[in-house]
């Protein structure tokens, strides 16, 4: 007997533990007994070797055309070039941790009704990860997010998704005016591009419209009141991913 | 180079040898890719879970002993692990037919070859394994599915499935005699 729990429940758990499989609760206290117990760790050493072997019966498939030249290039570079990229000083619209973690949150939110399980051990990584594969599905590669500013400060939200297609979505504070706005993209080589009239009110608190160019061009998202006043979110979107 | 070994080219790498990272690449690029690949299910994600390993490999170099095993074990040991992490959810990822395809896959001669009477070695030996401890073995093993979620897929009790792997796992050890290779 070591630790909290004897060599016979560590015995017991030892292909769980080889195959990395056994919850946290009996996971940790048999990891302390393995520690101090040589005679146990070999037992779950051999059945992890065993499993392990298991492994090189995965099938080769060539991997796409130009894998070995990407995966050397993330090799030869330091690791914190994958970090976003830092900008400078800006008032425009920005893609901050804080926000990319409530995106994150938001959708993993989701997943996990759907039945994501997230992994114990890894949840920080699992978030991550499924803010990015749940991206990928719909070939999406990063969220972003502006405050929307009118005349009188704050006036709404409005996110911005890159992906296929990608699009914008805004909400509204209760305080905008009522009205029919004229919704436009600026992109960064200056052009001006309409996105439709929309009516905005207490029964109309949100909008959304997909987008003519990707979300990396946009600069602005604008609506334009009846009385010619603008409601401007600025963008400068980061890719969480530094891609 | 083509006549390095794995754990001289891994060395290399280690070492920052441009020639030998492309030489390590290159020969288990197909068999990562193929894990990944399997696991996942998904291009993009296949191949960001095999740079990942590849990357990881990179940087944990020093950490291999070759006490332990191959190489080409300790890196698929690496794409598992990554891909498992990348699974969106725990939904039934194959059914008994493509899991049988998977695994009836043949290693290719160029990446590995000397791990090709190992592979003969271990998929005989899951052969003969009776189903019901072969499909709970390698959902854990290729999946990660926890025994108490391979209990739900199979509708059978948690301790059943235990028993199940537990009785997989001691056949395939005595089978293989673990620690000759390894």
């Amino acid at each position: 007997m070591r630790g909290d729990v004897s060599c016979d429940d560590v015995r017991d758990l030892a292909p769980e533990l080889a195959l990395g499989v056994a919850d946290g609760h009996e996971r940790e206290p048999a990891l302390r007994h393995l520690a101090s117990c040589p005679a146990c760790s070999a037992t779950v050493a051999g059945y992890a070797a065993t499993a392990d072997r298991l492994l090189l019966l995965a099938p080769s498939i060539p991997p796409p055309a130009g894998f070995r030249a990407r995966t050397r290039s993330l090799m030869v570079e330091p690791p914190a070039r994958l970090a976003p990229a830092r900008r400078g000083p800006s008032t425009r619209w920005q893609a901050p941790a804080r926000w990319l973690a409530v995106a994150a949150a938001i959708i993993v939110a989701v997943a996990i009704g759907a039945g994501t399980t997230a992994r114990i051990t890894s949840q920080d990584r699992a978030l991550g990860r499924s803010y990015r594969s749940i991206l990928s599905q719909g070939n999406g590669a990063f969220f972003a997010v502006a405050p929307l500013q009118g005349p009188a400060g704050r006036a709404g939200t409005v996110w911005g998704y890159q992906g296929s297609p990608s699009w914008v979505f805004a909400s509204f504070a209760p305080g905008m005016p009522s009205g029919t706005y004229r919704a436009s993209v600026g992109t960064a080589d200056g052009r001006t591009l309409p996105l439709g009239d929309v009516w905005i009110g207490a029964s109309q608190p949100s909008w959304s419209a997909s987008l003519p160019v990707a979300l990396s061009e946009v600069r602005t998202i604008r609506f334009t009141a009846p009385d010619g006043s603008a409601f401007v979110a600025s963008v400068d979107p980061v890719s969480p991913w530094g891609t | 180079m083509a006549a390095l070994s794995p754990e001289s080219l891994l060395a290399g790498l280690a070492a920052g040898d441009e020639s030998a990272a492309d030489a390590f690449i290159a020969t288990f690029e197909a068999r990562v890719y193929g894990l990944t690949s399997s696991i996942l299910r998904d291009r993009v994600a296949a191949e960001e879970a095999a740079q990942e390993t590849f990357v990881r490999a990179w940087r944990h170099a020093a950490t291999f002993d070759p006490r332990r095993g191959s190489v080409a074990g300790w890196l698929l040991t690496i794409a598992r692990n990554v891909s498992i992490d990348m699974l969106p959810r725990r939904a039934v990822p194959a059914d008994p037919v493509e899991l049988a395809r998977m695994l009836d896959a043949t290693p290719s001669p160029a990446d590995g070859a000397q791990d090709a009477p190992v592979s003969d070695e271990v998929r005989a030996a899951l052969e003969d394994l009776p189903v019901e401890q072969r499909r709970p073995l390698v959902l854990a093993v290729f999946y990660g599915f926890p025994m108490r979620e391979i209990a739900r897929i199979e509708n059978v009790p948690v301790g059943t499935v235990k028993s199940r792997v537990r009785a997989a796992l001691t056949k395939l050890r005595s089978r293989m005699e673990v620690g000759d290779a390894w």
